[in-house]
């Protein structure tokens, strides 16, 4: 999962680095503003807790074993921004000391595990508590980490063809599992060790689980479905093919996302993932204008 | 332990390690950026960055075998992906481009961490604008890495002199380590307050930026820029 130097082409390891200096430049203010004074030495601590937890193995089949990875484990014990800061202190002590990724692509390696990885696992944290939220907090860091690492590779032009990146999805799948299987038990161990991280974390409604599953299947569909996206026509357009009208069809407003593709992006792939987070973005706000509205007209609270 | 090895070489002494950590740190950088923007990728350009890093290795008088048995490290990622692209391209060539573009750059990082202490290089990022915050649980990261990773691997021979681990007793190790670690951050926390601590760390021994540092700047980027403008490296 970590990118070394080399793979990335300019515009992604560019973008990425300047996106992730600005993200670590946010979240290091939040945690300098909201950090207790013993935090520093709790975050550096438990990020060398994560590196010697990756040396012991859990046995899965066959003679294999997996390891823990970490992310969710560290922000169900920190929350988000702590995890966020050591995941990225982690990162850089692994490109500089153990050549473990690129220096050039730690920017690229910060927002897949530091950023996007602590997000995915921060969502069901937040929305289910228990063995659930943890287990979805491991698959989904895991799962949205590893799909951005080969989807920047494949917008750098590396080429990857249809049956490796199937194949890549399906071992991404299975460490994703195994990741959610090993932060739930290795919490649970915790848990009958600190009996008083059981009741820590706060109970959440009905109406909370449910928007946190949509918002982490829209995280992940948007994630890998640009590199599952069919570029075949659909039956619509097929049929205009065969009919011959097909280039009689004109647009009545020119629009930067025409073909569910920013046509400012400089690959397809990149335009397709960008028009797929606007377009998540526009549909949120749309929905919570609406709903702002008529709750306005029915007298309710807004949420 | 193999990453001591690396500690060991950068308390040395070279020209290159002489030399303030931000200009060691800014040159690998552009050095990077230069690699990285460098396409498409021939064996000319093998041959020139290559060439650079050897010059470099001489410079940092670091062990050459020690070099290539830690470079060897960086090779199973290049390789997988390199493989990938040979079978979905066919292109021999652009897959062994990725693989010695990759070499290269993990060999000038190499060197950095070769010819600069962890709290030189931390320093050094710290005077460069990088947080505070992010510096600070670094220096404690990278300190306590060595004391909980024994730990571990103590943890792990005692599972494999009985058998090995089962799952839940991988994930009792795992719980133990965690409380453990726990506990030390605690005990740092209050050690650290007991000799006066503020927030902000201090070196012992502290560079300043010489002349040595803006030539060693410069020259790097005129030998990039030039190579880059003349003959398209």
């Amino acid at each position: 999962m970590h990118i070394p130097d080399g793979f990335l082409s300019t515009p992604v390891w560019l973008g990425l680095d300047v996106a992730a200096a600005a993200a670590v430049g946010l979240v290091a203010r939040r945690a300098e503003r909201g950090m207790a004074q013993d935090m520093a030495p709790r975050l550096g601590v438990l990020g060398a807790f994560i590196f010697a937890a990756q040396m012991i193995n859990f046995p899965v089949a066959a003679g294999t074993s997996s390891h823990l990875i970490g992310g969710a484990l560290l922000t169900a014990a920190v929350g988000p921004v702590g995890a966020s800061l050591v995941l990225t202190a982690i990162l850089a002590i692994q490109a500089l000391v153990f050549q473990d990724g690129g220096l050039l692509a730690l920017g690229a390696n910060i927002i897949n595990m530091a950023v996007v990885g602590v997000l995915a696992a921060a969502i069901p944290l937040r929305y289910f508590p228990g063995r659930a939220g943890l287990f979805a907090a491991g698959a989904s860091s895991v799962f949205a980490a590893s799909s951005l690492s080969i989807t920047e590779l494949r917008l750098s032009g590396v080429p990857v063809s249809a049956g490796i990146l199937q194949a890549a999805l399906v071992v991404f799948l299975l460490s994703a599992m195994m990741e959610g299987l090993i932060t739930v038990a290795v919490m649970g161990a915790i848990q009958r060790i600190h009996p008083e991280w059981a009741g820590a974390k706060r109970a959440a409604g009905q109406e909370r689980r449910v928007l946190g599953a949509v918002g982490v299947a829209a995280v992940v569909l948007v994630s890998a479905g640009a590199l599952l996206a069919s570029s075949l026509p659909d039956g619509l357009e097929t049929l205009a093919a065969k009919l011959g009208i097909d280039g009689r069809v004109y647009s009545v407003l020119a629009s930067p996302f025409a073909d569910y593709e920013w046509s400012a992006m400089p690959t397809h792939a990149l335009g397709k993932v960008a028009a797929g987070l606007c377009g998540l973005g526009l549909v949120y706000m749309s929905c919570r204008f609406a709903g702002k509205l008529a709750s306005r007209r029915t007298g309710g609270n807004g949420r | 332990m193999k990453h001591l090895e690396v500690d060991g070489w950068s308390r040395r002494s070279s020209p290159l390690h002489r030399l303030d950590a931000r200009a060691k740190l800014a040159t690998v950088l552009v050095m990077l950026a230069f690699i990285g923007s460098a396409r498409p990728w021939t064996a000319r350009h093998g041959i020139f960055y290559g060439g650079l890093a050897m010059a470099a290795a001489f410079a940092s008088r670091l062990s050459w075998r020690g070099l290539a048995r830690r470079l060897t490290m960086v090779l199973p990622f290049p390789l997988v992906f390199a493989g990938m692209s040979w079978l979905a391209s066919g292109d021999a060539a652009d897959a062994a481009g990725l693989v010695t573009r990759s070499i290269t750059s993990a060999a000038f990082a190499l060197i950095l961490i070769g010819v600069t202490t962890a709290p030189a290089l931390l320093d050094g990022a710290a005077r460069l604008g990088v947080p505070a915050v992010l510096i600070s649980v670094t220096q404690l990261l990278y300190r306590y890495l060595f004391v909980l990773f024994d730990q571990s691997v103590r943890l792990r021979n005692a599972a494999a002199c009985r058998g090995g681990f089962r799952w839940s007793a991988a994930a009792g190790a795992a719980a133990a380590l965690f409380a453990s670690s726990e506990d030390r951050a605690e005990r740092i926390h209050r050690a650290m307050v007991a000799r006066g601590h503020h927030g902000a760390e201090r070196l012992l021994t502290q560079t300043h930026w010489r002349r040595a540092d803006t030539c060693l700047l410069i020259a790097t980027l005129a030998v990039l820029l030039a190579a880059r403008l003349l003959w398209r490296l």
